[in-house]
């Protein structure tokens, strides 16, 4: 149940952050804000559930990219960040989307308990 | 609690999405700029994502007919259009397609912007810019271009096809530097192709040095200063040496009883145009080829940098088909060749900048005294833009000389002195139409009437035609100046400092096909001193030009490929005039172990920087410590002053080596010219050593311890390419530095039955770092290897290896 809703959550972000170009953050925030109302039923899960979906949504697409684009660009932006390579950049990505998802379905859940 | 714990969280949420949402002091906006759906990783691109992600048909607003685009394999576009409106709006859309944001960059540079998109570290980039009134000069270019239909029409749908192009691009879609430094293009306009244009001429023609030529003449004294700045050197090979005599009655120049200012002046000069951009151009005729065709080259030097200045096209419509390399941000094609002609350019050194003392009447600053009245002054403010704080204002004051660029609030030192500055640059002007023209040029006489639209910067424009001829014009618009008119501070307070009007087009140093077929420049003294006028330039080349032509004398039978060799010719006319000198200074028997080695190599030296030779890192190193420890400790510091040139240096060594000029004042022993080149020898071998030791023991080969690197325009580190290897210098004909060096060399052979053109630049044709066509030509470039130029006569001719094809109709 909680990996369904994992990739619920990444392939509905998905389809709203292709809709909405140039809006990734705020998608993203929403998104989860209302995965977290939803399906948040301790706060805890709700973070993990965000956490994991959107690090792991933005950190295998972005790895993806690097490695079928020969690492052609991952490299070079892992320089300016001191980053050994774009695997790493990818991993932060996946971190940022993951610590950003979190906090949103967290609060989501939060709100929940606070209706309930 | 429940609520405060919801609140608490919502709040960190909130925080952390405004962060990630937007950029923080140098750090990019990390969730806009690191997302993989929008983000900088959609950059990225492979060969057959450039291929598959090109519709083979668009729609776009604003064509009247059907225009085809192919791409060959070098990513090279080849517009072939039914009409000029479309041809000139699909030049726009291509170029925008590649290089926006290049070309917005450098537009926002000249017209003093960069602080709105980095903030205030580029002020006093900005300041400089707008001190030197580029966008003034761009204003009244297009004043001028708006009423003629031509220049308006070229502008316009230009401008057009850019905004075609932006208006179609989503946050995606944006090149990664507007991700990096967060910020979206503003349309295109005609004002920003002449910006692009006063940003060439601030590159290439606003080179001055008057200030430091004042300081110098006061401290020195007239005969040590012209000793030491000559005006012309007999050993020189100018440009267009005088046969028989020049076949025209000069124009009266008035030379008036004016004195030059007295006093030393503490201001702190402008950075000069970088002097290792110059250019080598040559067209050799028929008689002196192995097909019987003229064979033209050209390979202009400028500061090594991506994207490349440079962009390749071919342009077709009825009445023109024209290959070559464009810049991004003007219409047609720069440097190149039709079937019927080809041309090249160097720069034509020329003082076409000088400054005048202005006297104000009190500090409003409201009036200058002119001709014994007051004259009234204008003001500009200039508003600098800067991002995230409070704007800048700088108040710049104009006369009728141009704007008071140094004032008591720029560039001083210890007391003030108010410098304004008439340029030619600043001066409407339509060099547009010389490429419109060149660009569709038959024979000589079209490409006579294309240049005589081109006034700033001046360059010496090499031509070459099927029909046999080859000429050389040193085109520009050139004050008409008594003998040394603007070397010195002028008074501004006189009419009789202003300059007496311009050389007429026909009196400007030229030839047309002759007797030692062949034609050439390389930044050298455009003739000899048998020609009627007065000519300036502080910047004189003297080596590259004696070398080509020494090369050109002794070639018969030429074919390209013996040109292409010549472009990356490595040989040191410098050192093997001045090394076996300096070798002669040296007592060997007081040189110790590690020293004497170094001596036999350079003994031994073939005088060539080849990339894996060692000499040439010792003679390099040698030179540069001769040349500061001669010339800085007796010039002083504090004062701005003029330093001799490489070739004055070596000959007043060679022939004065007693001068005391060259005692080091801060010692009490009289030295001479040979303790200072011993001296200097020994610092080069510390110095070398010293680079081994950081390098891990690592031979100081040429290529290696030059270390050529090409930095990204924005100077973004990782965009840039480091460690070049190859060989040359300045003075060399292959002219590549550190930082610059031939931006694109040019080979063309004008057959008759089919010009042929061959190329390369050290770059590629996307601006993108996530390209791979954004630096591949490089290591062909350096490795001194030409492709052949796909020269297309019709959409329809069948081609290999094309990338992709593409139609673009309304």
């Amino acid at each position: 149940m909680f990996l369904l809703q994992v990739m619920t959550l990444a392939v509905v972000c998905s389809v709203f952050q292709i809709l909405l170009p140039g809006n990734a953050v705020y998608t993203v925030s929403i998104v989860s804000l209302v995965f977290g109302i939803i399906f948040g039923k301790k706060p805890f899960q709700a973070f993990a559930m965000g956490f994991l979906s959107i690090s792991l949504l933005w950190g295998v697409y972005a790895a993806w990219i690097d490695y079928t684009t020969d690492f052609i660009l991952g490299d070079k932006v892992a320089a300016l960040f001191s980053l050994p390579n774009g695997l790493a950049l990818a991993a932060v990505t996946g971190l940022i989307g993951g610590l950003l998802s979190g906090c949103a379905c967290l609060s989501g859940a939060l709100l929940r308990k606070l209706l309930a | 609690m429940k609520l405060f714990k919801f609140l608490l969280s919502l709040s960190i949420t909130a925080v952390l999405a405004f962060a990630l949402n937007n950029k923080l002091g140098q750090v990019p906006p990390l969730g806009k700029f690191l997302n993989p759906f929008d983000g900088f990783w959609q950059n990225a691109q492979t060969k057959e994502q450039v291929i598959s992600k090109a519709p083979k048909e668009v729609h776009l607003d604003g064509l009247k007919g059907r225009v085809e685009v192919i791409y060959d394999e070098r990513l090279v576009p080849h517009i072939f259009a039914e009409n000029e409106e479309d041809l000139y709006f699909m030049q726009g859309y291509v170029t925008a397609q590649h290089r926006l944001w290049q070309m917005e960059f450098q537009t926002h540079a000249a017209a003093g912007r960069i602080c709105e998109i980095v903030g205030k570290i580029a002020l006093e980039l900005d300041r400089t810019n707008r001190r030197k009134g580029l966008a003034f000069g761009a204003e009244r270019a297009v004043a001028l271009m708006d009423s003629l239909p031509l220049a308006k029409m070229l502008l316009t749908q230009y401008a057009k096809g850019v905004n075609a192009y932006i208006n179609s691009l989503t946050y995606k879609d944006l090149p990664i530097e507007y991700k990096l430094f967060d910020y979206y293009p503003e349309p295109w306009t005609p004002l920003k192709t002449a910006l692009l244009l006063k940003y060439m001429a601030n590159t290439l023609a606003s080179g001055d040095d008057a200030i430091e030529n004042t300081n110098t003449l006061k401290l020195l004294g007239r005969p040590t200063f012209d000793l030491l700045f000559p005006d012309y050197h007999p050993e020189q090979a100018p440009i267009v040496p005088t046969e028989g005599k020049w076949n025209f009655e000069p124009l009266k120049v008035n030379t008036p009883k004016v004195q030059f200012s007295e006093r030393f002046y503490h201001v702190v000069p402008l950075p000069k145009p970088e002097p290792n951009t110059g250019s080598n151009n040559w067209a050799v005729s028929g008689g002196k080829t192995a097909s019987g065709n003229p064979i033209l080259c050209d390979d202009p030097h400028l500061t090594l940098s991506l994207p490349s200045i440079w962009f390749e096209m071919q342009l077709a419509a009825p009445g023109v088909n024209t290959y070559g390399v464009t810049l991004p941000g003007a219409p047609n094609v720069i440097i190149g060749f039709n079937d019927s002609i080809a041309w090249g350019v160097t720069n034509a050194q020329r003082d076409v900048l000088d400054l005048y003392a202005i006297e104000y009447k009190d500090h409003t600053r409201q009036e200058y005294f002119f001709e014994g009245k007051w004259r009234k002054t204008t003001k500009r403010i200039e508003e600098i833009k800067i991002r995230h704080q409070q704007p800048y204002y700088d108040t710049v004051i104009y006369t009728h000389w141009g704007p008071v660029t140094y004032d008591k609030k720029f560039h001083q030192d210890r007391q003030h002195s108010d410098l304004a500055m008439r340029w030619t640059a600043h001066d409407p002007s339509l060099e547009l139409f010389t490429f419109y023209y060149l660009n569709r040029a038959k024979n000589y006489q079209d490409f006579v009437k294309a240049i005589s639209y081109f006034d700033c910067p001046a360059q010496n424009f090499a031509f070459a035609s099927v029909k046999g001829d080859i000429a050389m014009h040193v085109q520009g618009k050139y004050p008409l100046k008594w003998r040394e008119q603007g070397k010195f501070i002028l008074d501004g307070s006189n009419s009789a400092s202003a300059w007496q009007g311009f050389i007429p087009d026909e009196h400007n140093v030229q030839v047309l096909n002759p007797k030692r077929g062949y034609v050439s420049s390389a930044n050298q003294h455009p003739t000899d001193t048998l020609y009627p006028y007065y000519i300036y330039a502080g910047n004189y080349e003297y080596y590259r030009n004696r070398r080509i032509n020494g090369l050109l004398d002794s070639m018969n039978a030429i074919t390209p490929q013996m040109m292409m060799a010549m472009q990356n010719d490595n040989f040191n006319l410098k050192a093997a005039e001045s090394l076996p000198y300096f070798l002669a200074q040296i007592d060997t028997t007081l040189l110790n172990a590690s020293q004497k080695p170094i001596y036999r190599l350079l003994s031994k030296w073939d005088f060539y920087n080849h990339p894996e030779a060692e000499a040439p890192s010792y003679y390099e190193a040698w030179w540069s410590n001769l040349i500061r420890m001669l010339w800085d400790e007796f010039l002083g510091k504090g004062i701005p002053y003029a330093r001799p040139d490489a070739f004055t240096t070596i000959k007043l060594l060679k022939k004065y080596p007693q001068h005391p000029l060259f005692d080091n004042q801060q010692t009490p022993d009289r030295e001479t010219a040979r303790e200072i080149i011993i001296k200097s020898f020994l610092e080069a071998i510390d110095s070398l050593a010293r680079w081994q030791q950081q390098h891990g023991g690592q031979l100081p080969l040429w290529a290696d311890f030059k270390a050529t690197s090409i930095q990204h325009l924005a100077r973004i580190e990782p965009f840039g390419v480091k460690k070049v290897r190859n060989g040359g210098n300045r003075n060399i004909i292959n002219a590549t530095s550190e930082r610059h060096g031939p931006s694109w060399r040019m080979v063309v052979e004008l057959d008759k039955k089919g010009v042929k053109g061959w190329g390369v630049y050290p770059g590629g044709q996307s601006g993108n770092p996530g390209s791979p066509y954004y630096a591949n030509m490089i290591d062909h470039w350096r490795e001194g290897k030409y492709y052949e130029l796909l020269f297309m006569s019709s959409p329809l001719q069948p081609v290999n290896n094309i990338l992709f094809r593409q139609t673009f109709i309304n």
